[in-house]
């Protein structure tokens, strides 16, 4: 699966998450750049994730992001892309 | 106490458990305390079922009138047996050491306190109350003695490779994880932009839950049937109880924004997610998790739940206390192994747990990150 691939599914579950088409997911897109994005979206950003991709992300993993970016590095090492 | 292994908190204010344990010689509770009536009081409370001798810990504070009345003398019996003598001449914490061979033969645990100081304050200060008064009681804790722990210290240092000086306070607040008793240390790292996550950070997490929730690996927390949705005392917004363990948590969702329905399916999703990296998160030594008490805690209880975290790895329990004498606000010290103590100016008020002491919490947190580096030898 393509970075591309991913960014286009996540733009989805951010979608679903925030309820809103305005955002624009690029790797250095953060908490702090969307509005209302704290602990409790990013668990369900994450649930969505662990959902579509049929993988579980560890706690270092967890941690570890930053940003979308870092993110979509994070999928693409679980799924082998 | 059956499932709480021998730990039990009363708390005597208003709006605490005393009732269920009171018996004779106790005024009406105000909101922190209650006071004692008269020169005997007694409480009940059910015998544990683990054998070993105990500890009941006393936060009170006595009443005095300058000369007039200088200390409160205080005896404690346990089922009929004198175990304990104290003069009280300030706000104190007093520790009773009740052995098993008192407790064993009976089902319930009677404490009786003897005050025969207790005065009418109209006939001492002049103040109008006619109440006869000795001891105001906030809280008695009551737990079985710590067993010591023993692993490599080395184990204990936390894995970490930065400065906690130079440390951005984002970066600083997201080495900590908070196990309660209430959100305001989660209230803290949002307000430094850290939003770790966390399965108690917003939660009401009293000890004796704490505890049973860890030595149970939260085992059953966020099965659908285990979720009440219940509406707070102002009406405002809800709040979730997990029936297992007895946690409150907010989900910070107001009435009127989503039905009880959708917030349980949501937690159901939400809270095996969480319980799942708490459980790594124990088990790695990249954390230092934060506990503070509602009440000022006995060190033997605090020992407790550090055991109850070594269970799972060598973890480092940061414990946060009031500034005293001896420790001035921002003060970290090791005072056990994989146990830190910290000492704050002032912690948020009860009702509002946003007004919190942020710079304190910040000096707390880089002393606690450095000292973690290396265990004390």
């Amino acid at each position: 699966m393509s970075e591309a691939e991913i960014y286009a599914e996540l733009g989805e579950i951010f979608r679903d998450v925030f309820l809103t088409d305005d955002i624009e997911l690029r790797p250095e897109l953060s908490a702090k750049d969307v509005p209302g994005w704290d602990s409790f979206k990013q668990i369900d950003i994450i649930l969505a994730v662990e959902e579509k991709y049929r993988i579980k992300l560890n706690t270092r993993e967890l941690d570890s992001l930053q940003n979308v970016g870092d993110l979509v590095r994070v999928i693409t090492a679980k799924t082998g892309g | 106490m059956d499932d709480r292994d021998g730990e039990l908190v009363i708390d005597f204010g208003r709006s605490g458990n005393s009732d269920a344990y009171r018996r004779s010689g106790w005024y009406e509770s105000e909101p922190r305390h209650s006071w004692t009536e008269g020169q005997e009081s007694t409480i009940e409370i059910p015998r544990p079922s683990v054998a070993g001798d105990y500890v009941m810990m006393l936060e009170v504070g006595p009443f005095l009138w300058k000369d007039k009345l200088a200390a409160q003398r205080l005896t404690v019996l346990v089922n009929g047996s004198e175990i304990a003598e104290f003069v009280v001449r300030e706000i104190s914490s007093l520790e009773v050491e009740v052995p098993w061979e008192l407790i064993e033969a009976r089902e319930w645990v009677q404490a009786i306190f003897r005050h025969p100081d207790a005065a009418k304050p109209v006939e001492i200060s002049g103040v109008p109350d006619h109440r006869e008064i000795a001891l105001a009681f906030e809280a008695v804790t009551f737990f079985r003695k710590s067993e010591p722990r023993s692993a490599p210290l080395e184990a204990y240092a936390v894995a970490d490779s930065d400065n906690p000086d130079m440390l951005p306070v984002e970066q600083l607040m997201m080495r900590f994880e908070s196990l309660g008793e209430n959100c305001e240390f989660g209230l803290a790292q949002r307000r430094c932009g850290a939003e770790p996550l966390g399965l108690l950070r917003f939660a009401s997490a009293p000890l004796p839950v704490l505890l049973a929730g860890l030595r149970a690996r939260f085992e059953g927390m966020g099965e659908p049937e285990q979720i009440d949705i219940q509406v707070s005392d102002n009406r405002q917004e809800y709040l979730v109880v997990d029936k297992c363990f007895g946690f409150l948590y907010h989900p910070w969702v107001l009435v009127g924004e989503a039905e009880p329905e959708d917030i349980r399916r949501r937690e159901a999703k939400r809270l095996p997610f969480l319980r799942r990296k708490l459980l790594e998160d124990l088990e790695e030594r990249r954390k230092i998790f934060v506990y503070r008490g509602m009440h000022r805690l006995p060190q033997p209880l605090v020992l407790r739940l550090v055991a109850a975290m070594h269970a799972y790895g060598p973890t480092t329990l940061l414990w946060v206390e009031q500034q005293d004498r001896d420790h001035p606000a921002g003060t970290v010290e090791w005072v056990a192994t994989g146990l830190l103590k910290g000492y704050i100016d002032r912690f948020a008020p009860a009702e509002n747990a946003h007004a919190l002491s942020l710079d304190c919490w910040l000096a707390i947190c880089r002393n606690a990150l450095k000292l973690a580096k290396t265990p004390p030898a």
